[in-house]
């Protein structure tokens, strides 16, 4: 490709001029990354090579590399790639509307010249509401991804509503791409869940839009078999396949199958639109998080963090508020589709442009996060007790403070699950805590809890919490998804 | 004015409690905020799909026909008020919703600061001419080609979902073509220019891009090429789409055809006016047909096969690698 294309062995010399917006968080500061001038970059899916090679593929269907401040086009013409990974043997696939692409650079001139379809092997009409997200690869070689529900669409390619529909194989599943290239439909029920990640585990998570049948935002543990409560992808399900309209099903009945999201996210509070979260791989060079995932808002400029933990075998936990951006914020520029952790342990963020993507703000591009080492304090993870919660903190609090239920707003609720597009937070209540009692370390607080329901969010706002250096916390609330009692 | 347009006016006039809330309602469910922000200021500098609805509001504030203008704007579509774009007409809405909608937009009103400056979106779009690197010009969302050749997937029109629409060099034709990637086969063929990728862009995005231009060839229908004796005119092989390889910037579209691996390239000869497929096969002893509708046999032609009657048939030593010459008339414009 290089004997008809001398120009593009150049490269782009725009350096990684990296710029600290604010310190006003001293263990994290946000930068901008520097982008090549004049291209709408609105990040779709990012990934690094084993080599340090950041690829980079937006809405607009380019895939960029760039290393060492150096930025030159990978590949060109994709619709619409959502997903982009590298895989065990440096394979570059993308996840494009029509297919799972391998971009391939035979003449190693930079630039791919074979797009090999990988798989095509679900149904597609011509909507604008068609996403095909992604992209992981586990162990064994398997690419992951999910299919978002369709919009109906007039013939000429204009939308016409705003529902989600699953009316051709496989809308609204996750699936599996067999390293020979075999299509699997894997969990059903997801409406637009964009974007995919795994655990250190192993395990896969989505996370659905709020909309129709999906109350609040929410992260889903995707297992074989799983329906995560869009009943319109059930047409799919040999369970259900040609018995009429899914949707129709009694909620009853929907509500046996349906696994429920390990974590809520609440809307407006937290997110409105998820991107793809992504797991700290980084053993703790990006601070006190190893394992635990994050995630950006296409709507806002936030990430948020989740921390997990097992339940009689299930996934549940809490997610918190991370880095926000805004003017009270700590300098994220826009909604956030795709994060990635760079081979610097920086987290690297895809921001998305114009449009519903983001309600018209500015500020396509990357940003990143960068660890300054002073461990933040925060509250690490929520863990599920018998008879209520045990609050681990990044730090030990201050021996000297006395504490009080006082100092603990809980409150619980839950989303309303139906056909409806959204939901307001249901049954919300305030929830007496009886007992609060510090660790002898003084890292963790245990608060005793008369009643703990199944099926509920609990939302924790503390106060009056400082460190040792008499610091407060960074973030004061959380929101621990409670599905599963312990037995 | 009408005396019935007057009464249905009148009717729509009267105050329905709780309307502005099922306004909003309907704002979502009926799928107006796929192109439509409630109150945004109007940014001369960035593409909207469609105008803020309270901007449409404040325009029509003072007309005393505002309120039948957004009336029929939405039964009958709409278009050169705002920007280039279109709004079709909104036959889903019923007569009860586009006058809850019509009469809940007249009562919108832009916020400080987000003034009617419409008209500045008349401006010319920026031009963006990318580094050489790019091989492209992109005129806002208007995609020209320049000195190479430009393979871009996206919704086409006429074409399934999975299209794939190439634009050459006048170095090598100047042509653009569609081809689909579910048929494995040409579609058709334009001139004059390449994309317009307002719509698969911007807003939400994923519409189909515009083509720019006359589109002045399209292919027969269904996929040509027949392997073996027992062949179907009427129904297609099995067609599965490989992806394809760039050769010096023109795609090399790669198939299999009941599992035997084929490759199709096309060239277009802008002095003869010439459009010629080369394909390869790899191992294929039986005979190989390319399909020619009845109506337009003579056109055709290969050295690499013979004539029948509905069908070119390869010669047997050129399986591995032949061409067929497809007729091509340009009617020029009057």
């Amino acid at each position: 490709m290089s004997r008809m294309f001398p120009s593009l062995t150049a490269v782009f010399l725009s350096a990684l001029l990296s710029s600290p917006l604010t310190q006003a968080n001293p263990s994290y500061r946000v930068e901008n990354v520097a982008v090549p001038e004049g291209v709408v970059m609105e990040v779709s899916g990012m990934d690094y090579s084993a080599d340090g090679v950041l690829y980079l593929c937006t809405r607009r269907g380019d895939v960029w590399t760039q290393k060492d401040g150096q930025w030159r086009r990978f590949a060109q013409g994709l619709h619409e790639p959502m997903g982009l990974c590298i895989g065990s043997k440096g394979q570059v696939f993308v996840s494009q509307r029509p297919e799972i692409t391998q971009l391939i650079d035979e003449d190693g001139d930079g630039v791919a010249d074979l797009y090999q379809t990988i798989t095509d092997g679900f149904s597609m009409i011509a909507s604008f509401h068609q996403y095909t997200y992604g992209l992981v690869q586990d162990a064994k070689g398997d690419l992951w991804g999910t299919l978002s529900g369709t919009g109906k669409t007039r013939p000429d390619g204009r939308p016409a509503g705003a529902k989600a529909f699953a009316l051709e194989p496989y809308r609204m599943w996750s699936f599996k791409v067999s390293p020979k290239g075999e299509f699997v439909p894997w969990s059903s029920g997801l409406r637009s869940a964009n974007g995919i990640g795994m655990n250190l585990e192993g395990g896969l998570f989505a996370a659905d839009n709020q909309g129709e049948w999906v109350g609040t935002s929410m992260l889903h543990h995707l297992e074989q078999g799983d329906f995560h409560g869009h009943p319109e992808a059930l047409r799919w399900d040999d369970r259900f396949k040609g018995k009429g309209d899914p949707a129709k099903l009694p909620i009853e009945q929907l509500e046996k199958i349906r696994k429920m999201p390990a974590v809520f996210l609440p809307h407006g509070e937290l997110s409105n639109s998820p991107g793809a979260p992504v797991c700290d791989t980084t053993a703790g060079k990006f601070g006190p998080f190893a394992g635990q995932l994050f995630i950006g808002d296409v709507v806002h400029p936030v990430v948020m963090r989740i921390a997990l933990e097992k339940v009689n075998g299930e996934y549940q936990g809490a997610c918190f508020p991370f880095i926000k951006g805004g003017s009270q914020g700590e300098g994220l520029k826009a909604g956030i589709n795709r994060l990635v952790f760079a081979p610097d342990n920086s987290l690297l963020i895809g921001s998305v442009g114009e449009g519903n993507w983001n309600r018209g703000r500015p500020g396509t591009g990357l940003q990143r996060v960068v660890y300054s080492g002073e461990v933040p304090f925060e509250i690490h993870h929520i863990e599920l007790q018998k008879n209520g919660f045990k609050l681990h903190f990044t730090k030990a609090l201050d021996a000297d403070q006395m504490l009080s239920s006082d100092q603990v707003a809980l409150s619980s609720y839950h989303y309303a699950y139906h056909a409806a597009y959204g939901s307001p937070k249901m049954e919300l209540k305030t929830i007496a805590v009886s007992g609060v009692e510090r660790s002898a370390d003084g890292k963790s607080v245990t608060l005793d809890v008369a009643e703990l329901e199944a099926g509920k969010i609990y939302q924790f706002s503390l106060k009056g919490i400082a460190d040792r250096s008499g610091k407060a916390l960074r973030n004061a609330s959380a929101y621990y998804t409670l599905n599963e009692l312990i037995k | 004015m009408r005396p019935a347009i007057f009464i249905l006016l009148f009717s729509l006039l009267q105050p329905v409690l709780g309307e502005t809330q099922r306004a909003e309602q309907l704002y979502t469910s009926q799928g107006c905020a796929a192109c439509h922000q409630i109150n945004q200021p109007v940014d001369p500098n960035k593409v909207m799909v469609g105008p803020p609805l309270a901007a449409v509001g404040s325009r029509y504030a003072d007309d005393p026909k505002g309120l039948e203008t957004i009336l029929t704007s939405l039964r009958q579509g709409g278009g050169g008020k705002w920007g280039q774009n279109e709004m079709p007409p909104q036959s889903h809405l019923t007569k009860e919703h586009s006058g809850q909608l019509a009469r809940w937009i007249f009562t919108l009103r832009q916020e400080d600061g987000a003034g009617d400056n419409n008209k500045a979106t008349q401006d010319p779009p920026k031009t963006v001419t990318h580094s050489p690197l790019i091989g492209e010009k992109r005129l806002g969302t208007v995609v020209q080609v320049t000195d190479t050749p430009l393979v871009y997937r996206t919704y086409l029109p006429g074409v399934s979902a999975r299209a794939i629409a190439v634009g050459l060099p006048a170095k090598m034709g100047g042509i653009s073509y569609a081809f689909s990637a579910a048929g494995c086969r040409l579609l058709y063929v334009w001139r004059g220019g390449f994309l317009d990728m307002e719509k698969a862009w911007t807003g939400h995005g994923g519409w189909y891009a515009g083509i720019i231009g006359e589109r002045f060839y399209h292919a027969p229908a269904g996929f040509p090429l027949r392997i073996g004796n027992a062949f179907d005119r009427e129904e297609n092989p099995q067609l599965e789409f490989k992806g394809y390889r760039l050769v010096e910037g023109q795609p090399r579209f790669l198939y299999e055809v009941d599992g035997r691996p084929v490759s199709q390239e096309m060239r277009y000869d802008a002095s003869s006016k010439t459009l010629t497929l080369h394909f390869t096969t790899s191992n294929i002893t039986e005979p190989i047909r390319f399909l020619v509708p009845s109506d337009r046999q003579t056109g055709y032609a290969s050295k690499d096969a013979e004539r029948h009657p509905g069908h070119l048939l390869v010669h047997p030593d050129k399986n591995s690698r032949f061409s067929i010459q497809v007729p091509i008339q340009i009617r020029l414009q009057p």
